[in-house]
């Protein structure tokens, strides 16, 4: 039986009009989300660009950070951002150099990471390099290496940016933001000749020695984010690490927030602690000398930075 | 009787009238002028006319002529002699004394001088309102004339938005290249440019301002890791972007043509990918193809971990009234309970043409859409 509500027909069954609204037979939408899996067929594909953004003017040009799939098909099926060939890496190098734009002046890469590659499956990596100055300006670059052979280097650039002075290992960093003190000096070795005949005496410099050394001081206590406040309930055990950690005897960066960094061992003044004005605050002090050039691979290895398989790619 | 005393005269265009701050210089007479002959004359009598002789490099006479004109200048038409030649000309005046007799000087030493066409004298890579994208841009000048006069030097001048001469090249010369690379230009400035040079035989030329601006284009150069700072610990981040998606397929390798495209004509072949992706409630997605498969079939599919899946057909047939075959895309959105459909425009029938097809996906809502390209 049909009759008729808001001005359109129903089907009236069992006492029910059924159909009686101009959208009632309209397709459901139907929501669908977190696909995993595609396939395509019955056609000949040229390309297959799929992008979390919606605004995206189409006809890409290159992979960028809303790219979910993009499949070529240029003799590959990978729908990925690797260029072909890549999928056969043994290992990943991340080498790092520093940029001096002014001067035009480009330091040699350091090895700094080996990444082993067993499977690409979920593949990721998150890597710290504590071994940077402040307020530089650095190239970093992802090296594949197929096969024992460096691939082509990928090249991205930061200029760092912190407060403070670290002195940090391969294993640690400790902080200071509290009454840094620092004073260095550079060594070289001369010797001064006098003669009779001469008014002015000989320099005689026969040793390459040309290194810094110095003193520091700083107040030593753990920062907490949560409260934004320095924690001298914490401070003792932080120093008693500190101390421990300065009297190792291995090679640790120097770096102040001025810029200036050392690759250095704690030597000639040992570390020391001072109670200042107030019973928690004390001040650590230690002198260090140079022992090595920041910018130069045979130094990182040779003080432990880092190991022989990453020192092979240099 | 003294004489004028004529100064140098540059080489000249003939042909090119003169401006002054903008506006054509006259003649008395009215007519634009090519060039101003200088001259100083300091004798008894006030100056009311002066006269012009002009002889061309044969000797002829080639111009004469007398204007009123109190000025110790005397402008000469242009046209009034030809380019690409040498002249020489002589300048009198005419004055009156306090008895009002005509007095007339002796003819003025003689001055030689060149005139040839105006030298193509520009910038040729930078036009009117430019917008450069880099710090340092390298300017191109172009320099030609028709008789063959050559360019002895130039010189770039840069501006401020102000008009503030920021920097000055120093005279160039030709033989190490028509170039100059101007530096340090900033992000989000104006300035102004222009060329000055000088032709051997001694012709000021020089461009014109011309106006550009600057704006840095930073690409979204995709790397294959990111970089972050951590001020708190003194180091920099380096985190991995490397996204691998391999698929697998039936033949295995599958049929590629010309290492750009698959094909899976065959109703046995496909490609599928399994891994390294997830695509969550919105995206937007650009299939290129070409048409080859008969109607009704699906061509592309997408599931989700519950089997729902996403696919597309391509559907062809004749839509009265129109007798034309024409061809639309199907999305279904298929829930296994449930089947959404939405429809493509509608395009006439394709043969081996290429074809795109676009699907938006924004949450529950789609949008499909089917071109040639």
């Amino acid at each position: 039986m049909r009759s008729s509500i808001q001005g359109g027909d129903s089907l009236v069954f069992l006492n029910m009009a059924e159909f009686g609204y101009k959208g009632t037979l309209d397709p459901t939408i139907v929501h669908i989300t977190n696909c995993k899996r595609i396939e395509i067929r019955n056609a000949i594909f040229d390309d297959i660009f799929i992008t979390e953004n919606l605004n995206h003017s189409l006809n890409p040009l290159e992979w960028d950070y809303d790219t979910l799939f993009w499949a070529k098909f240029n003799g590959t099926l990978n729908a990925g951002n690797v260029e072909h060939g890549l999928e056969y890496t043994s290992d990943i190098i991340i080498k790092r150099r520093k940029i001096d734009k002014d001067d035009d002046i480009y330091h040699p890469w350091i090895p700094l990471f080996r990444v082993p590659v067993t499977s690409w499956d979920g593949f990721s990596f998150t890597l710290f390099d504590h071994y940077v100055a402040n307020n530089t300006e650095y190239e970093y670059a992802l090296v594949p290496v197929l096969e024992g052979v460096e691939s082509s280097y990928h090249v991205n650039s930061i200029t760092t940016s912190f407060k403070g002075m670290f002195v940090v290992s391969k294993e640690k960093i400790f902080k200071s933001l509290l009454e840094m003190r620092y004073s260095d000096e550079k060594n070289h070795n001369t010797t001064s000749v006098r003669t009779i005949d001469r008014k002015f005496p000989f320099i005689v410099n026969h040793s390459k020695n040309n290194f810094y050394s110095g003193d520091v001081e700083g107040v030593f206590v753990p920062f907490r984010k949560e409260t934004c406040d320095f924690d001298f309930d914490a401070a003792y055990k932080y120093r008693e690490d500190l101390m421990e950690f300065l009297a190792n005897g291995q090679a640790k960066f120097l770096k102040l927030e001025d810029g200036r960094i050392w690759m250095m061992v704690v030597s000639d003044n040992n570390p020391k602690e001072t109670q200042d004005d107030y019973v928690k605050k004390f001040t650590t002090s230690f002198g260090w000398t140079e022992v090595g050039n920041v910018h130069n691979t045979d130094d990182y290895f040779q003080n432990g930075f880092i190991d022989e398989e990453t020192y092979r790619y240099k | 009787m003294s004489k004028p005393i004529v100064s140098r005269v540059h080489p000249f265009d003939s042909t090119w009238p003169i401006l002054e701050q903008g506006s054509l210089i006259t003649t008395p007479a009215g007519e634009s002028v090519s060039v101003i002959f200088n001259y100083i004359y300091q004798g008894t009598f006030q100056q009311f006319q002066n006269e012009i002789r002009i002889y061309n490099s044969q000797g002829a006479l080639v111009y004469q002529r007398k204007y009123d004109n109190m000025r110790h200048q005397y402008l000469l038409p242009i046209y009034a002699i030809l380019n690409g030649d040498t002249y020489t000309a002589q300048i009198r005046v005419f004055g009156k004394l306090e008895n009002n007799s005509q007095q007339v000087s002796d003819w003025s030493d003689i001055v030689q001088f060149k005139t040839f066409a105006r030298p193509i004298f520009e910038i040729n890579n930078i036009h009117q309102d430019q917008q450069i994208a880099n710090s340092n841009f390298t300017v191109s000048v172009f320099y030609s004339q028709a008789q063959g006069e050559m360019l002895k030097d130039f010189s770039i001048y840069l501006y401020d938005k102000g008009m503030q001469l920021i920097h000055n090249s120093g005279r160039l010369s030709p033989s190490g290249g028509m170039l100059y690379t101007i530096t340090s230009l900033l992000d989000n400035e104006g300035y102004y440019i222009k060329a000055n040079g000088e032709t051997v035989s001694g012709m000021i030329i020089e461009t014109g301002l011309i106006r550009f601006s600057v704006e840095y284009i930073n690409p979204p150069q995709y790397i294959l890791f990111e970089l972050t700072n951590h001020p708190d610990d003194g180091a920099v981040g380096i985190r991995s972007n490397i996204i691998i998606i391999d698929g697998i397929s039936n033949p295995s390798p599958p049929i590629y043509i010309d290492n750009n495209e698959v094909d899976l004509t065959d109703p046995t072949y496909w490609v599928r990918w399994e891994k390294g992706f997830s695509f969550k409630d919105s995206f937007l997605m650009q299939i290129d193809m070409r048409s080859t498969f008969g109607s009704g079939k699906t061509f592309f599919q997408m599931w989700d971990d519950n089997n729902n899946s996403i696919y597309l057909q391509r559907w062809e047939g004749v839509y009265p009234p129109l007798p034309t075959i024409r061809n639309f895309i199907r999305l279904y959105s298929d829930n296994n309970v449930v089947r959404y459909v939405t429809c493509s425009n509608v395009i006439t029938r394709l043969n081996t043409l290429k074809s795109r097809v676009t699907v938006k996906k924004d949450k529950y809502l789609y949008e499909v859409k089917y071109s040639r390209r």
